[in-house]
């Protein structure tokens, strides 16, 4: 290490590791692997081809959790924006689970300016060829080159408005026919050239009831359900790729959308037509999800994907290249050493999963400047043990215990089978001398394997038939895993709060077939049924997430008039409204708004998740019935006196303060000095320097300690522990990352609205 | 720019309406305008005259009836003149058999810009033009309080209609027949709805650049109509129209003062399919305003070639 004081002043790794997905894309390094280095050069083909005929292309991406998919996705855009021309590019990532929220993300994105504009292209097209003979030659060139309004010239010239409308629509469906035979859409946006019916269009465009205006003109279908959706997908792909105009749209987590279910025939047959849109309009698609979705897809759908890539684990050499690369990014921060074979025991504890090795790098260097050493294998695995932000066993033993219940499946929890090293933290008894044994446990080194195998031993030597499911919260060290393997049928199920249960029902399934040659015709039909009954989880999961999210909606109504207060003292557009007169060009500063909503976003989930105000209100609210009133009080009062809540009150309250604190900070150097950082110089090190303060302070505050306050609104919203355990977990996770994502979030957001245009 | 010279006028230019070139010509507003020879026969237009006033020969009917009037035409081809026309012969011609016609403008009634409150769809509009016929109405005492409040609570805009006459009356307005000017309609189905409303004394005059000519022969056909509208239809210009207009115009204002003439292959140059009336008036118009306070020569034995119109109509919206 060079020049290191030992004082720790930010971090050239990110805290996260997870690729911040907001329209200022990630500028973080990205490890240059071959799978990398094919998705650009793929790219790069479609944006350097002379023409785009045959040029569309579609690229599917896929790989585990924390392989970089979403950081591969948005360094795609990121470049496809910095091409010459710039292309149209996109990134959206599923957030619900079926293709109609992922439309409803789309033209959000596109928004109602963007697809005015590709409809005012025909509009466009239409006046130029009007104007194409006889005096108005001269200007039909000017208005297909884009260089003079067609507005203007058909308003100056008192051309026939009604006429060129009419053409418009007719190439629009003509042009779309592609796509659907229905009219509709070309109706509908052409309509949105009109004023007075824009707001209509725009609300059918994005999923509302068509208004008594467009039923008249043959709309009476609303875009919900997911057929509909995909061949909007595909009207606005056409818009947005049509003339030469490059457009790349890259879908994230798409594996939400695909699997997990039966797709239907029309809609599998209407996502083959939004790929063949794409493929043919010369537009370049990512889908990017876990490896899943490749085989939910059915053949024809499949075909018209071009090349699918495999995201790798990294190798040492990446890793070592990645370290390199992002301390020669910060190089204002110290450098720190980390030894080639501390990489090594890096890449084999965590398998060479991109996420966690990068989370680990954040906080092997942390210590490597606190300590003043170089970063050792020592110090990996100390490092690896206390992740303190890790799952932990209970909150694993928690999952299985909810999807042990909601299955309805009778269990022994913590059963002892004589001895004291027999404990099974689940035993599910199938016959009088067989069952399941569900072990959990945190982390498995090669240090503590042989604990572990007697354990197993003495579980699998407790009855005559048991077969053992072995549950890891986080570490599985890769040679305590192989010998594990001589002890175990199934390999061991490794612990991911997104998709524990889809993670875990294959084992359960393997296990339960095994079963079916074994113990009589009872124990199979249980079995079966518990079968069944997993499978519905997915049901059963969306009626919860419904049924809170129903109860969200209400708090939201009830928190309104507290946002307000809040906004009132986080007034970052009024910090920055005061105008500076060194520059008499830019008279503008105002606080760009995405950034200012950042900060906004960060409070309103603060105290969206954490604010009792309802149960409270509802406390004094309701009287008539004395004894019940008495006894919900009594219980509020019981589980605000529970311990932690008042600390989490003060923890909520001093977070609170150090957003606004940072909102404050950044309005003030936005309005001294932002104009200054438009490129690299004293002033962007200056905001650099402030969020990284910031990224310190998220990453010493206990987070953590809000829980009891989380758990006191989630438990006064449903009368279930086991959800109210979930909602806890969830929710807390949630603004876990986005506190800690915030700086980057806000230096991202920040630095793209100073970019040039 | 210095003031023309004395006699230089614009050949295009309505007398009286210097200020507003493209202002549609309305003889039952502008007293001016009567002036036949402000109206050239180009365009259909006096077929489309002659039917309208074919359909309307015993107008006394209209005691006991409404009627509805209905002019097609894609934007600027003069849809709004011929209406105003028809409007005015009518009113005229009701004066001979002893009745008032009273014109009622609700063309500007509906404001597409107001996004609070959208009327878009075909009953809000047609309600709101109710309204604003009443509003009207009152405002001329042509009804007296109690019909205003009684209309704005009726159900619909028919009810209003079917007691209009009656509300007349009670206000000794028994000889009035409303002529009304409807805002641009779009839909054939907006045309049904007005003429189902049943209420004499009430003629309806709509405009469409969208409802096409079958579609309005099937109102024609259908059996719940008790009398078809008048239908006339204005298209764009043919090349024949165009030498006729600009012939028309200059022989009209040779009196009035000097100017130059067209040449053959500027008036040439100006026949293509897409030039409506409307669009060679903004032309001609905006070129020889130009040219008239401009240095070139202005007299009756100047010409104006080809590329002088090609350089006007360039320069104007070059950015």
């Amino acid at each position: 290490m060079t020049g290191n004081s030992g004082r720790y002043a930010g971090n050239p790794f990110s805290p996260l590791a997870v690729a911040i997905t907001t329209d200022a894309v990630s500028e973080d390094p990205t490890i240059p692997t071959a799978a990398v280095s094919t998705a650009q050069d793929l790219l790069g083909e479609y944006l350097a081809a002379p023409t785009l005929a045959g040029a569309g292309n579609v690229l599917a991406v896929s790989g585990e959790h924390g392989t970089g998919k979403t950081h591969l996705g948005m360094r795609l855009v990121r470049v496809a924006r910095a091409a010459d021309p710039p292309a149209n590019a996109m990134y959206l990532d599923v957030a619900s689970d079926h293709f109609t929220g992922l439309y409803s993300r789309f033209i959000k994105r596109l928004g109602r300016e963007g697809v005015r504009a590709r409809v005012n292209d025909f509009y466009a097209d239409v006046v130029a060829d009007s104007l194409a003979s006889g005096p108005t030659v001269d200007i039909a060139a000017l208005v297909r080159e884009r260089k003079i309004d067609p507005n203007k010239v058909v308003g100056g010239y008192q051309m026939m408005e009604s006429a060129l409308l009419r053409q418009v629509t007719e190439r629009l469906v003509e042009e779309l026919r592609s796509i659907t035979d229905n009219q509709i859409y070309g109706t509908a946006l052409t309509l949105l050239l009109r004023p007075g019916y824009d707001d209509a269009v725009w609300d059918w465009l994005n999923g509302s009831a068509p208004h008594a205006a467009l039923v008249e003109r043959g709309i009476t279908n609303r875009i919900d359900d997911e057929v509909s959706a995909l061949d909007a997908m595909g009207v606005f792909a056409l818009l947005h790729g049509r003339k030469g105009r490059r457009f790349v749209l890259v879908v994230d987590e798409i594996d939400k959308i695909l699997t997990g279910r039966t797709i239907e025939a029309s809609v599998s047959k209407a996502l083959q037509r939004l790929l063949q849109v794409f493929q043919q309009t010369g537009a370049f698609l990512v889908l990017s999800g876990l490896p899943e979705f490749r085989r939910a897809l059915d053949d024809d759908v499949t075909e018209r994907v071009g090349v699918t890539i495999q995201m790798p684990r990294l190798t040492p050499e990446d890793v070592a290249a990645f370290i390199d690369q992002a301390q020669r990014n910060e190089a204002d921060l110290p450098t720190v050493e980390f030894q080639f074979p501390a990489v090594e025991r890096m890449v084999r504890l965590v398998n060479g999963n991109p996420r966690q090795i990068i989370k680990l790098c954040h906080a092997l260097y942390r210590t490597a400047v606190e300590q003043d050493r170089a970063v050792d294998t020592v110090m990996v695995e100390e490092e690896v043990e206390g992740q303190s932000d890790n799952a932990t066993a209970d909150e694993v033993g928690a999952a299985v215990r909810d999807l042990l219940d909601r299955a309805n499946v009778p269990y022994a929890h913590g059963h002892y089978f004589g001895t004291r090293d027999s404990r099974a933290d689940f035993w599910i008894e199938t016959g009088p001398d067989s069952g399941f044994a569900i072990l959990v446990v945190d982390s498995v080194f090669t240090g503590t394997v042989d604990e572990l195998v007697t354990r197993l031993t003495a579980v699998r030597e407790a009855r005559a038939t048991v077969e053992v499911v072995l549950v890891v919260a986080n570490i599985l060290d890769p040679d305590a895993a192989a010998e594990l393997s001589t002890h175990l049928v199934d390999p061991p199920v490794r612990y991911d709060r997104r998709s524990f249960t889809r993670t875990l029902q294959p084992t359960l399934r393997s296990l339960a077939t095994r079963f079916a040659g074994l113990g009589g015709t009872d124990s199979l039909a249980a079995i079966r049924e518990w079968m069944v009954r997993i499978d519905m989880d997915n049901a059963t999961t969306h009626q919860m997430v419904e049924r809170l999210g129903r109860e969200m909606d209400r708090r939201d109504e009830d928190t309104a008039a507290q946002l307000t207060t809040l906004r009132e003292r986080v007034n970052i557009v009024n910090l920055a409204s005061s105008v500076t007169d060194r520059d008499a060009e830019h008279t503008e500063r105002r606080f760009p708004a995405p950034a200012a909503e950042l900060f906004q976003e960060a409070l309103e989930t603060l105290d969206r998740l954490a604010h009792p105000d309802a149960l409270f209100d509802d406390v004094f609210g309701r009287t008539e019935d004395s004894s019940d009133h008495y006894r919900r009080v009594t219980q509020l009062l019981n589980r605000v006196a529970t311990p932690g809540v008042y600390e989490a009150a003060g923890t909520m309250s001093l977070l609170r303060r150090w957003i606004v604190s940072f909102s404050t900070a950044t309005a003030s150097w936005y309005v001294a000095e932002g104009w200054e950082a438009r490129e690299p110089g004293p002033a962007r090190s200056r905001f650099d320097a402030l969020c990284r303060t910031y990224e310190r302070v998220a990453e010493t505050m206990p987070l953590g300690r809000i829980a009891p306050l989380v758990r006191l609104v989630a438990e006064g919203e449903t009368d279930s522990r086991r959800l109210a355990d979930r909602a806890v977990q969830e929710r807390v996770t949630e603004f876990t990352d986005q506190f800690r994502a915030l700086g980057a979030r806000v230096r991202g957001t920040v630095l793209a609205e100073l970019s040039p245009p | 720019m210095s003031a023309p010279a004395t006699g230089r006028i614009n050949p295009f230019l309505i007398p009286g309406r210097e200020d507003a070139p493209m202002s549609t010509l309305c003889p039952w507003r502008e007293n001016r305008h009567t002036d036949v020879d402000l109206y050239v026969e180009v365009d259909n237009y006096r077929p489309a005259l002659r039917e309208f006033q074919a359909r309307f020969t015993t107008p006394s009917l209209l005691r006991e009836s409404s009627r509805l009037a209905l002019v097609a035409g894609d934007s600027g081809c003069g849809k709004s003149a011929l209406r105003n026309h028809c409007a005015h012969w009518l009113r005229e011609r009701l004066g001979e058999v002893g009745l008032r016609g009273e014109i009622l403008d609700l063309s500007r009634a509906i404001d597409l810009t107001d996004r609070e409150n959208p009327i878009i769809d075909i009953n809000k509009r047609i309600s709101h033009v109710c309204g604003e016929l009443v509003h009207q109405l009152a405002g001329l005492d042509l009804i007296d309080g109690n019909a205003k409040e009684r209309f704005g609570r009726a159900e619909t805009s028919a009810h209003v209609y079917a007691e209009l006459a009656a509300a007349l009356d009670a206000k000794e307005q028994a000889d009035v027949v409303l002529i009304v000017l409807l805002p641009s309609v779009d839909l054939l189905a907006e045309v049904k709805q007005y003429l189902a409303m049943r209420g004499p004394r009430v003629v309806f005059f709509a405009e469409s650049a969208t409802v096409r000519v079958p579609d309005l022969d099937s109102i024609g056909r259908g059996n719940d109509v008790e009398v078809p509208p008048a239908t006339m239809t204005v298209g764009t210009l043919s090349a024949a129209d165009i030498r006729t207009f600009i012939d028309r115009r200059y022989e009209q204002r040779a009196k009035d003062g000097v100017f130059p003439r067209l040449d053959d292959a500027a008036v040439e140059a100006l026949m293509t399919d897409t030039m409506s009336i409307a669009m060679l008036q903004a032309l001609l118009t905006g070129l020889y305003n130009e040219l008239r306070w401009g240095p070139d020569e202005y007299s009756n034995e100047a010409t104006i070639g080809e590329k002088r119109l090609f350089k006007y109509i360039l320069q104007r919206f070059t950015p």
